[in-house]
């Protein structure tokens, strides 16, 4: 027993240390480093796996973003070559119309003067026919009745003529 | 059905036939006295043992040597059995080392960067040798004293010089932790603590003493030899391996983290 209290003993303590020591090199080298490099493997596996997912969805919101931008141009542009042919299409119409009522008007021109010639043609036959008529009526009555005939003559083609108007 | 009867009848007529004889044999001469036993458990004056014939120690010293064997081995079998065969998504018992390493390393975190490695060595083994040192007194392994007595080895922390080597050791820690931090002001608020060393020590002494002595109360009556010390081992000694440990841990980590924080912080604070 020494003179400190408790019988503490310095020699023990010193021993206790050099117990300790090889028991945490012996932990450390063991237990302690390996599981401490398999957690940080571990740890940076899975923050490389979540950059990478990160990168990823920007990657995929992107090209979304681009799609969509894509979609509303081929939506624009739809959209604007629709309204060219519509307009297109109109303008042809009105040009076809406007050639058709054209046709029309020259047929009907046409039909004008067709009909207008053949009623003057008409008119110029029946003329001649009625003038061929009168001479022949005035031959016959010449010929056979004298002065009497002359005068039926003259008064048929009085009551003609009153009954024309 | 009348099988397990009787079994059951033949295992409670031999305790009792055991007990009873037990009681009437009673002990041999030369019996220890309590005060001495208890005396003896708080200074290790009478019942040392040699160690190789070398000098002669206190019991706890060979436990301290024992533990340390033990762990050693156990954590050698563990490097070459198990850490290979660790995988991503861990099992159970992987999952109790990583929690058992995260967990002392996370108490020995520090806000400077890559100065924490060291206090969560030292945690870690502090933290495994608290803890199965004091569970390696349930297993009352029999040494014979030089006094010619049969010593149950007792937990390495019971001992007063293991004690005060697990305080004055945490104060080196964290006087190296100082250091490395924030330099000499990091050792000047170290020293601040000087009470540390002194604390720790005897309050672990003291809890693990105590658990000593009320085991050795009890295991010393005969009659208070049966089912209580089931009881008083489980109080005395498992609680107090989870709860040395973890106050041992604690204040450790939370020290280091005190002396070893950055100096351009405590000018903000200021």
């Amino acid at each position: 027993m020494n003179g400190l209290p408790l019988n503490i003993d310095w020699q023990q303590i010193l021993l206790h240390l050099l117990n300790f020591v090889l028991l945490s090199g012996g932990l450390y080298f063991l237990l302690y480093r390996p599981i401490q490099s398999f957690l940080a493997q571990r740890e940076q596996r899975y923050t490389e796996r979540e950059a990478e997912s990160v990168r990823l969805r920007t990657e995929a919101e992107a090209m979304r973003d681009e799609y969509a931008d894509k979609l509303r141009r081929a939506d624009a542009e739809i959209a604007a070559r629709r309204e060219q042919i519509e307009r297109a299409a109109e303008q042809e119409a009105q040009l076809q119309l406007q050639q058709a009522q054209a046709q029309v008007k020259l047929i009907l021109s046409r039909a004008e003067t067709v009909s207008e010639s053949r009623r003057s043609e008409t008119v110029r036959d029946l003329h001649r026919e009625a003038a061929a008529l009168a001479m022949e009526a005035v031959k016959h009555l010449v010929l056979t009745d004298g002065e009497q005939a002359l005068d039926r003559f003259l008064d048929a083609a009085e009551s003609e003529s009153e009954d024309e108007h | 059905m009348k099988h397990r009867n009787l079994a059951l009848t033949v295992w409670l007529a031999l305790i009792l036939l055991l007990a009873a004889l037990a009681l009437l044999v009673g002990s041999p001469g030369g019996h220890q006295d309590i005060r001495e036993a208890m005396r003896d458990a708080v200074l290790h004056d009478v019942n040392r043992v040699s160690l190789f014939g070398l000098l002669e120690v206190n019991p706890a010293l060979i436990s301290a040597f024992a533990v340390t064997g033990l762990l050693l081995l156990a954590a050698l079998a563990l490097r070459l059995f198990v850490l290979p065969r660790f995988r991503t998504i861990p099992g159970r018992f992987q999952l109790l080392l990583e929690q058992a390493v995260g967990f002392l390393d996370g108490l020995a975190r520090v806000p400077a960067p890559g100065k924490g490695g060291f206090a969560g060595a030292y945690l870690f083994a502090a933290g495994l040798y608290i803890f199965f040192g004091t569970l390696f007194e349930l297993l009352g392994v029999q040494v014979l004293a030089t006094s010619g007595h049969s010593v149950a080895l007792p937990a390495p922390l019971s001992d007063i010089n293991a004690a005060i080597c697990m305080g004055c050791q945490s104060f080196l820690v964290l006087l190296g932790g100082g250091l490395a931090g924030a330099g000499f002001t990091g050792v000047k608020r170290t020293l601040k603590e000087f009470s540390l060393p002194i604390s720790v020590s005897f309050r672990l002494f003291g809890a693990l003493l105590s658990g000593l002595l009320v085991t050795e109360l009890v295991y010393h009556y005969l009659a208070l030899s049966f089912v209580l010390p089931v009881l008083v081992g489980l109080l005395f000694t498992a609680l107090h391996a989870i709860i040395q440990t973890y106050v041992l841990c604690m204040l450790v980590g939370m020290y280091f983290h005190e002396v070893s924080e950055p100096i351009h912080q405590d000018k903000t604070e200021e």
